[in-house]
């Protein structure tokens, strides 16, 4: 068996053109397919990641009925929960927020709104919103009625730090509350729909205009430490309080989860399809290969030659070109997606577009390293499955024809 | 003669064309459904943003579109109205006025709202709105009553019949306070028109903000849809760029066109490398067929065959093999893509809530654009003619008696 390894080879240098086009079309497809399908799931976790750091949190606690009807009057009181999760280790941050929705004015202009109660030091550790501010102050102690909002709107509203804006919203009793707020704070999103559409105010001053008690909430958001507690949190919460509806980011946002559980599949799909099309290049150069040899392949059988060994030995060349080839491709794609998820790939020509599916217009390259292994795998079996054909075709040769023909 | 040479030449090795041609036909295959999936879904997402909101073409007041404000509006004359239509590619002007208000039901429930004020008669004659009708009918002459989007009924609780509050901003910052009677329901087919948008009669929403006589815009109605650009540009030499300003629906929603074109972007990606992929595929085809044929090459040139014509012949072969290859693709891609056509692929659980994410509806038509077809067999094609530029290099190249001693 050693001398059919020596063959195969040797074999593959006989014709090195033909050896390196197979070779490179296998490095380059492995590169450049492992490559995109980083892309994709980088760009997958990142709208994720930003989605769940910036809008949705981890595990948010409501009024049952508020799935329904998000309507002010759906509070719960936070006391109970707030003293739940308090000393939580598990836990990163937690916030309770009230919530109201309406229509933002200006002399200028008018517009939907959803008006957001929050407390500034918990929802800074939370959403980073203190971050996100690109002009003015976070919350400042003195003054009444603080509103934060984003670019967009500011520029719809034609207003500046200092500038009044009216909130209307109603209080769930049928009245329509309109209150003036002072504009602290420019805020950023990565999409300019949320920057028009939701207003940061002071949780307590909502709940005052509501006319609710500050333990009365629409909504408490938390964060996590590590990923594998969210389902077990979620069901302990819901335990504890039987009452309120707990949910996880995945019922939350059933697409981002949807997106999440097929992206895997997704990535071998294209690797699959790569695979595919490089399997016709492999099929039929090793067919040459073997009809061109066919007078050498009749004489080897004829000397003696085992038919196994014959089959073998176009196997084990097929073996050869793939082991340069995909190795190659796979070490390749590792680096640049390593080098790419430190320096990022800036897509500022599409950064608008991204902005709607809610991600930066940086895209950071990123795979799970079984994808690699799965992928070495695919890339071995595909080979072994392409070889097949070529080697049962040098099987079928007569040896006494082929010794015949020039 | 020489053509027919090739086209036995190509039978003379079946398998090995074979599965060129298959190998070609498959990249070709997958392309053209991959492309005609994603153009389709485009088109689809294109049509339904300008059959649901802005139309193709809209003259406005500078800067409306930036601050949708009542403030930046246009006045409705008639000489303006003679003036355009004197325009041989204008088909239809629709007069709108659109505006934000609080929408609110008796049962408290309340919800910001797009109002949108149109002229009926010309809306239902150019885009159909009449169709739309679930429930109810649009307002008779006479009666001053609004039509409701499906999504906002429901979440607002309100049937036909019911009444609907609206309480928003008007004209010069006066109050715009209204009740009105709700005449029906419609599907906008458009999943955030359908959350958010009420429309009345022009005339009493003028009333309503006290924009007596205002537009916010005049739609165009285009003889032919597929050069707006053009359109456009008369329109706008036409008019004074001080007094109006005239916008494509490219031009007035940037991030849908470039939300698809960064998605478009990642097939394009993919198809890169699977057509690197078979272009090496192709190549060592070529590589094989010019290298066992030395011998006869050589003998040929010897024979007093011109290079020329044997260049040409080898040429023949592989173009035909190519053009083989293409026309297969093409033909299998077909029936697959004229089905889904036909018949939109409906997506279930989570893909749907995504796509509305993104503002389309849930299903996936397939395009049967005949460019999608010249695009991407023609790019097939023109990689496998310059690779067999190859061929035609070994043929000049030849030395006859060195050949033949092979």
């Amino acid at each position: 068996m050693k001398t059919v390894f020596k063959i195969a080879w040797r074999n593959i240098w006989r014709n090195k053109l033909r050896s390196a086009v197979v070779v490179c079309s296998i490095f380059l497809g492995i590169w450049a397919g492992i490559f995109v399908s980083a892309f994709s799931f980088g760009l997958n976790e990142q709208r994720k990641e930003s989605m769940i750091r910036n809008q949705i949190s981890h595990i948010q606690i409501h009024n049952s009925t508020w799935l329904d009807q998000k309507e002010v009057a759906y509070t719960f009181s936070a006391t109970a929960v707030d003293d739940y999760l308090n000393k939580d280790p598990r836990l990163k941050a937690y916030a309770t927020r009230s919530k109201a929705s309406g229509m933002v004015s200006s002399a200028h202009y008018s517009g939907a709104a959803q008006i957001i109660g929050v407390n500034p030091n918990a929802e800074a550790a939370l959403s980073n919103l203190e971050e996100k501010l690109t002009e003015g102050e976070y919350f400042p102690e003195k003054g009444r009625n603080p509103v934060l909002i984003g670019r967009a709107l500011a520029k719809k509203l034609e207003a500046k730090i200092g500038s009044r804006i009216i909130l209307n919203f109603s209080d769930g009793q049928g009245n329509i509350i309109s209150s003036a707020f002072k504009v602290k704070g420019l805020y950023k999103d990565v999409s300019s729909k949320m920057e028009e559409l939701n207003l940061y105010v002071r949780q307590s001053d909502l709940q005052t205009l509501l006319g609710l008690e500050s333990v009365q909430v629409h909504e408490i958001a938390a964060l996590l430490k590590e990923d594998a507690d969210i389902e077990i949190l979620q069901q302990e919460l819901q335990a504890n309080f039987p009452a309120l509806a707990i949910q996880s980011w995945k019922q939350i946002s059933p697409e981002l989860a949807y997106a999440d559980e097929i992206m895997t599949q997704m990535l071998y799909i294209i690797i699959g399809i790569i695979m595919l099309a490089l399997s016709f290049g492999i099929i039929n150069t090793m067919l040459m290969a073997v009809l061109e040899r066919r007078k050498e392949l009749g004489m080897l059988m004829c000397v003696g030659m085992s038919r196994t060994k014959v089959f073998s030995m176009i196997m084990v060349e097929t073996f050869y070109l793939a082991l340069l080839g995909g190795p190659l491709g796979i070490l390749f794609a590792y680096y640049s997606v390593w080098q790419g998820s430190k320096s990022g790939l800036d897509l500022a020509a599409f950064s608008d577009g991204l902005a709607t599916y809610g991600i930066d217009s940086v895209i950071y390259p990123a795979l799970p390293t079984s994808f690699y292994w799965g992928t070495t795998l695919l890339v071995f079996i595909m080979t072994l499955l392409a070889a097949i054909y070529p080697a049962r075709r040098a099987l079928k040769l007569n040896p006494v024809e082929t010794l015949r023909t020039i | 003669m020489l053509i027919k040479i090739a086209w036995r030449n190509i039978w003379r090795n079946k398998r090995r064309s074979l599965i060129t041609m298959a190998s070609v036909a498959f990249a070709l295959f997958f392309a053209l459904i991959m492309r005609s999936m994603q153009l389709g879904t485009y088109d689809q997402a294109y049509a339904s943003v300008i059959n649901a909101t802005t139309g193709y073409l809209q003259i406005q007041a500078p800067g409306y579109w930036e601050k949708q404000s009542l403030e930046k509006s246009i006045l409705q004359s008639d000489s303006l109205q003679i003036k355009l239509r004197q325009n041989k590619q204008l088909k239809a002007l629709l007069p709108r006025l659109e505006s934000f208000g609080l929408l609110a039901s008796a049962e408290s429930e309340t919800r910001p709202g797009f109002l949108r004020g149109i002229d009926q008669e010309l809306e239902f004659e150019y885009f159909g709105l009449h169709e739309k009708i679930v429930a109810g009918s649009f307002p008779k002459p006479g009666q001053s009553a609004v039509v409701l989007a499906e999504k906002l009924a429901e979440n607002l609780a309100l049937k036909v019949g019911d009444s609907l509050v609206i309480i928003g901003q008007g004209y010069q910052g006066m109050s715009a306070n209204g009740k009105f009677l709700i005449s029906g329901i419609a599907d906008l087919k458009n999943p955030k028109a359908n959350k958010s948008t009420v429309y009345l009669k022009l005339a009493d929403l003028q009333e309503l903000t006290g924009a007596y006589q205002r537009l916010s815009a005049l739609v165009v109605v285009p003889e032919n849809k597929n050069d707006l650009y053009a359109l456009k540009q008369s329109l706008q030499s036409q008019l004074d760029a001080q007094d109006y300003a005239v916008l494509t629906w490219r031009d007035m929603m940037p991030e849908l066109i470039q939300a698809m074109e960064a998605d478009s972007a990642g097939g394009l990606a993919m198809l890169f490398i699977l057509y690197l992929v078979i272009g090496f595929g192709v190549f060592g085809t070529i590589l094989m067929l010019t290298s066992e044929r030395m011998r006869e090459f050589g003998i040929l040139i010897s024979l007093g065959m011109s290079r020329f014509h044997l260049a040409f012949t080898t040429y023949m072969e592989t173009t035909l093999l190519a053009l083989l290859g293409v026309l297969s693709g093409s033909l299998l891609a077909l029936p697959i893509t004229w089905y889904y056509h036909v018949n939109p692929i409906q997506l279930g659980d989570g893909m749907d809530k995504m796509m509305e994410d993104y503002g389309m509806e849930p299903i996936i038509p397939f395009s049967l654009d005949p460019s999608i077809w010249l695009n991407n067999g023609g790019a097939i094609l023109l990689i496998c003619l310059v690779l067999s530029l190859y061929a035609v290099l070994i043929v000049y190249r030849l030395q006859p008696v060195k050949a033949m001693r092979q």
